[in-house]
């Protein structure tokens, strides 16, 4: 038979127990809306039992653990889903710009074209009259000036990106030694029996944050530690230990390495996932393909007129063969592109309207030539368009680009809160649920407390006697 | 499942009000735009065909301008070749006059006398000007075309085209060359009457009639082909107005919004956006600790 003193022990434990329990409730409460916390859990058991007299007899409870509700499936998946939503959310401000500059406005590049060609058909009925070839020089120098300034705001978006992942990537450093450092204390709390849930759901939570910034692999080593690898294998926190990006300035792009102990890496886009590869992607990628489509539209239409000026014989108010209208410079480098910076070296060679041939033969009503300009607005001049079918081209793909984009965005972003909803489903705080458990738990401390009572007055009965 | 109402419900109504908002937001702003496609992305297969129009917009109003300004040198130059046609109208009845063999010396000097005064007005009427340039000078326009005698041609024989449609150009001169040289010599064949007349022989003179008649229909047939490139304008003007008028529709098409569709849109929007708003006071109001 058991006696009463261990009838008081078993009261006591039923205290502790509700007690515990009702402090796991109000911590959830209390971190309802904290973010990445995960629901806590008492996980009550029954204390070993004891045997006397033949009998094997129940000792009370105890709460051996305080469990962390989770689920590690969901955590990789919002790991993956974070990296591709980072790449898209970081691509969409500088896509938008690009479209933004390639406009398709009455004000676009396009409505200038159209104005250069309508003034050689202008000139072409007073090819002699000062005001009309003042206007085709005119409309000749807007569309430098256009071509400048859309060169000059692509290489603005370049900075802004240039700025971004500058300003990304000591965040990133941080999170990542933090990672490494939670590595370490969750290992060394559990090591000595301790529960590391909060240390764990900010782990999780900082985890997720890499992921969306770089992209990032995740894997768990034997100690329970978060092993996270770029998506082309090099290592960003092993163990207790964490890996550090760097950026230099080349040639005007910031570009990105990682070192890992005493070894430096280069990295290219294609290395990263998440913001920096939406980044990297656009400015190393998009960018360069708009760059080259404009510059290559500027190359062919200053060429085209300027070829026909000189390869038709034109001749200038001072009976001189005519010269170029547009100026470029040819690029540095001898296996670029001809077309190389041409939308930024594009100008008007002629400041004097009398150096400007509306026709072949110095004559004063000669306008063949101004014909002749006028029609290369019509020639198939760029892979079977016209300039100003090239220029849509370009816009509709600035377009594409963007609402593909936006379509991926908002795809991933769906895919996220409900993986969100499916993780607070397991680990979310339910308020209601809560103030349930804590009635469950307050009367169980109210029962365990009148239990105690009665073995009181069976004891001061006993005294008595 | 479990609906955790701080983190799942709302977050869900959280997403739902902000893309809610952000739909009308860019409905009220295409209402009050007008346009539907303000930037390549609203429609990236529309655009190929927005900026086409536009282009043929500028493209069709400078062919129009253009029409109109043959038709406008054209009724300059028609102007001097009616007074040609009618001094040489003039020419025919004094050769006539001068034929009559019952005509004195006299006589012939005073219609000699004529005809000097037609041979100058003729060569004034070859060196007209619109404006600061000459009308029958092909491409030297700036220099004066007739002067010496007997009159020579400075000008060129060539015409000044102006695109009126896409690859079509019409002449908008008449060149001297044409009007008063070849095949006839209007010059040459003024001053054989004026010989005529001074030699006193009416054969002579009943023998110009023929040269006379023929520079007559020289400038005839200059006239009525002037006057059909004008006609011709007329309709090519009334081509391109109605082309205008169709490729600004199709340029609407793609680019203006619909407000009717975009006003009814707005309309479910708004509604769309106020349950979402209700529902979301509803849901803070239900709560277990209201009945504890």
């Amino acid at each position: 038979m058991a006696g009463l003193i261990t009838s008081l022990h078993t009261g006591a434990s039923g205290l502790y127990t509700s007690q515990t329990a009702v402090q796991v409730t109000g911590n959830n409460i209390a971190n309802a809306s904290t973010a990445g916390y995960s629901r806590q859990v008492a996980s009550i058991v029954s204390t070993t039992p004891l045997t006397s007299g033949g009998l094997t007899y129940g000792s009370g409870s105890a709460v051996d653990a305080i469990d962390r509700a989770g689920d590690s499936f969901i955590v990789q998946q919002l790991v993956a889903q974070s990296a591709a939503y980072g790449a898209y959310q970081a691509a969409s401000t500088p896509l938008a710009d690009i479209e933004r500059i390639i406009d398709i406005g009455d004000s676009g590049l396009a409505g200038d074209i159209d104005s250069f060609f309508d003034a050689w058909e202008e000139l072409s009925t007073n090819p002699s009259g000062t005001a009309e070839r003042q206007q085709v020089l005119q409309e000749a120098g807007n569309l430098a000036d256009h071509f400048h300034q859309i060169d000059q705001q692509l290489t603005e978006v370049v900075y802004g990106i240039n700025t971004s992942i500058e300003s990304t990537v000591p965040d990133l450093n941080n999170q990542l030694s933090q990672i490494a450092t939670l590595n370490q204390s969750i290992m060394q709390t559990e090591l000595v029996g301790g529960d590391a849930n909060t240390l764990r759901d900010q782990r999780d939570l900082l985890v997720q944050q890499v992921s969306e910034t770089c992209g990032a692999t995740i894997s768990t080593d034997g100690n329970g530690m978060v092993c996270l690898q770029l998506q082309n294998g090099l290592p960003l926190v092993t163990g207790n230990v964490a890996s550090s990006f760097a950026t230099t300035k080349v040639d005007g792009l910031t570009q990105i390495s990682l070192t890992s102990g005493t070894t430096s890496y280069a990295l290219a886009h294609d290395d990263f996932s998440g913001t920096l590869g939406g980044l990297l992607t656009t400015r190393d990628v998009t960018i360069p393909q708009f760059q080259n489509d404009i510059d290559r539209l500027a190359y062919t239409l200053a060429t085209d007129v300027n070829t026909l000026i000189t390869t038709s014989g034109g001749i200038d108010q001072n009976g001189d063969a005519a010269t170029d209208l547009f100026a470029l410079t040819a690029p540095a480098d001898p296996l670029a592109d001809a077309w190389d910076g041409a939308a930024a070296s594009i100008s008007v060679a002629i400041d004097n309207v009398a150096l400007l041939a509306a026709g072949t033969t110095g004559t004063t009503a000669d306008n063949s030539l101004c014909l002749s300009i006028a029609a290369l607005r019509d020639t198939t001049a760029i892979d079977g368009a016209t300039y100003g079918e090239e220029y849509a081209r370009i816009a509709a793909k600035a377009g594409l680009l963007v609402s593909n984009n936006e379509g991926r965005l908002t795809a991933s972003s769906d895919t996220l809160d409900e993986l969100s909803a499916k993780r607070d489903a397991i680990a979310g705080v339910s308020t209601d649920e809560e103030m349930i458990l804590l009635i469950q738990y307050q009367a169980g401390y109210q029962a365990a407390s009148n239990y105690l009572a009665t073995v009181k007055e069976m004891l001061d009965i006993l005294m008595q006697l | 499942m479990i609906i955790t109402r701080d983190a799942t419900t709302y977050n869900a109504l959280q997403s739902n009000l902000s893309r809610t908002s952000t739909a009308l937001n860019q409905l009220y702003l295409k209402a009050s735009s007008g346009v539907e496609v303000s930037s390549a992305s609203d429609n990236p297969a529309a655009v190929g065909s927005i900026l086409g129009c536009r282009s043929d917009i500028v493209k069709g109003e400078r062919y129009v301008e253009n029409c109109k300004h043959v038709q406008d040198t054209l009724s300059s130059s028609e102007v001097s070749m009616d007074s040609i046609e009618r001094l040489l109208t003039r020419a025919k009845e004094i050769a006539i006059n001068g034929a009559n063999d019952s005509l004195s010396e006299a006589d012939r000097a005073t219609l000699a006398d004529e005809v000097s005064q037609l041979q100058q007005e003729l060569l004034d009427l070859a060196n007209a000007k619109s404006g600061n340039t000459y009308l029958f000078a092909g491409y030297n326009d700036q220099t004066q075309p007739f002067s010496g005698s007997p009159v020579t041609y400075n000008g060129t024989a060539d015409h000044q085209m102006i695109e009126i449609s896409p690859g079509t150009t019409v002449a908008k001169n008449i060149t001297g060359e044409e009007l008063f040289m070849s095949p006839v010599n209007l010059f040459t064949t003024l001053e054989d009457l004026h010989t005529a007349l001074t030699s006193g022989d009416s054969a002579t003179v009943s023998a110009m009639l023929t040269p006379l008649e023929d520079a007559a229909e020289q400038v005839r047939g200059q006239l009525s082909s002037l006057g059909n490139t004008s006609a011709r304008m007329d309709d090519m003007i009334s081509l391109h107005e109605n082309s205008l008028l169709l490729v600004k529709s199709t340029l609407s098409r793609h680019q203006d919004a619909d407000l009717t569709e975009v006003l009814s849109e707005i309309a479910k929007m708004e509604t769309s956006l106020q349950a979402t708003m209700q529902v979301t006071a509803r849901v803070s109001s239900l709560s277990l600790m209201d009945y504890l």
